[in-house]
């Protein structure tokens, strides 16, 4: 058994490129310089990324609360995009880029950015809403059933069950329970991206990225947007990326404050924008710059 | 592409320049203030979200010197939006002066202004501020 051990420990450092003596360092909890409450799920430790020689990411130290919304604010081409879409290696999709350091994802150990690991898995459990909604050219039950199918799904009845409680959850199942065949472009804006909401967190990720969700949506929509993703923390741990500051304020648990590439601050939102401890943090909050 | 702003006259200026160009503004000073200055400073900020997240910060922090400029902001403030703001944040900040200025809009020409502040003072205290100071909760009555 203790061997048998052994050698799985020893393939996952081999493969996923996480120890639990690497794992035992990343639990200080003010390792960081900030208090955080609860557990870690993502633990990003000395990263770096690259689009091609050009280096996006630099040194990026930060750790991702489990079941809280984390705010990543900063002026435009500060990094806070190319930072999310690292958590589900959306860059892959893209020639000549690069990860260096860690991607720490708890309770798995599994090293995110590791080039070796297995992205369908990855981002089936680590979800992501755009900037403007993109649902398929397909029914909406289709839409919301489409990731269930893809991960092998194949009982009707149960598909059927998803459907409704992923719609549930994205508070749109009154709004189309009786159209669940139209197609999904039939919706406005705002049911399209609550849509695509559902069809996230359909497959039960651990993870929901979203990247200025509402950029494109009117002030009501944007409202239920919000305190969808507010209702959803009970369940999933969410990152959000906006240009909207008073967003961060109004929905976030913590917010990260990025620069040139950089993490300048990381801390719990009110004292953010309350008490900030960088002078970079304080001019982009008093509008000196952006 | 970003821009740095003169935080006394709000035009574009460069990132690191000393004097303000168009108002002489010497920028050495505004790297001596506290936060809560540069806060009050950014009450008249020419971007609008940026106003409008500012007076909210100044209400969590309940800053009370800055009641006087949100006085001379709602003299000539046209966006309910604003206002609406100020109004919320004043409560938090429930100074002997913030009072006063509430007491004053209480017939202000805007209903939206008019009917929150009507709709507050109905609020025994202890549920106004369960609905105002949480910082995540939406804090409309």
């Amino acid at each position: 058994m203790v061997m048998a051990n052994f050698i799985i420990d020893s393939i996952k450092s081999l493969f996923l490129g996480a120890t639990d003596k690497s794992m035992e360092e990343i639990k200080s909890k003010e390792q960081y310089g900030y208090k955080m409450e609860g557990d870690v799920k993502l633990d990003i430790k000395e990263l770096n990324f690259y689009y091609g020689e050009f280096k996006a990411l630099k040194n990026i130290n930060l750790k991702i609360p489990t079941k809280k919304i984390t705010a990543l604010i900063g002026p435009s081409g500060c990094g806070k995009t190319t930072l999310l879409r690292c958590f589900n290696r959306m860059h892959d999709l893209y020639p000549g880029s690069r990860y260096e350091g860690f991607i720490i994802f708890h309770p798995d150990g599994i090293n995110i950015a590791n080039p070796h690991i297995d992205l369908l898995d990855l981002r089936r459990r680590v979800g992501m809403v755009f900037q403007r909604p993109n649902p398929f050219p397909k029914s909406i039950f289709e839409n919301v059933a489409y990731g269930l199918r893809v991960n092998g799904v194949k009982n009707k009845k149960l598909i059927e069950e998803r459907v409704e409680w992923a719609l549930q959850s994205a508070a749109l199942w009154d709004e189309v329970k009786d159209r669940l065949n139209d197609n999904a472009y039939s919706l406005s804006g705002g049911q399209q991206q609550r849509l695509c909401i559902a069809r996230a967190i359909a497959i039960e990720p651990d993870i929901v990225l979203f990247d200025e969700p509402t950029s494109a949506l009117d002030p009501i929509s944007t409202s239920k947007i919000e305190e969808l993703i507010m209702t959803l923390k009970e369940r999933l741990t969410i990152i959000i990326v906006t240009h909207n500051m008073q967003q961060a304020a109004r929905v976030s648990d913590y917010t990260g404050f990025m620069y040139l590439g950089e993490l300048i601050e990381f801390d719990k939102t009110q004292k953010i924008f309350t008490v900030p401890s960088q002078k970079l943090t304080e001019d982009y909050i008093t509008g000196r710059f952006g | 592409m970003i821009h740095f702003f003169c935080p006394s006259c709000w035009r574009v200026i460069s990132e690191n320049i000393i004097i303000c160009p168009y108002c002489h503004y010497d920028l050495r000073k505004f790297n001596t203030l506290g936060y809560d200055d540069k806060l009050i400073l950014s009450l008249r900020h020419p971007v609008k979200e940026i106003r409008r997240l500012i007076i909210f910060i100044i209400g969590l922090k309940k800053l009370k010197k800055a009641v006087a400029e949100f006085e001379r902001m709602i003299e000539g403030e046209d966006d309910p939006i604003i206002l609406l703001e100020i109004v919320k944040a004043l409560v938090k900040i429930n100074s002997k002066e913030a009072r006063e200025i509430l007491d004053k809009m209480r017939s202000h020409r805007f209903q939206i202004i008019s009917r929150y502040i009507e709709r507050i003072e109905c609020l025994p205290i202890k549920e106004f501020y369960d609905k105002t100071i949480i910082f995540n909760n939406r804090y409309t009555c």
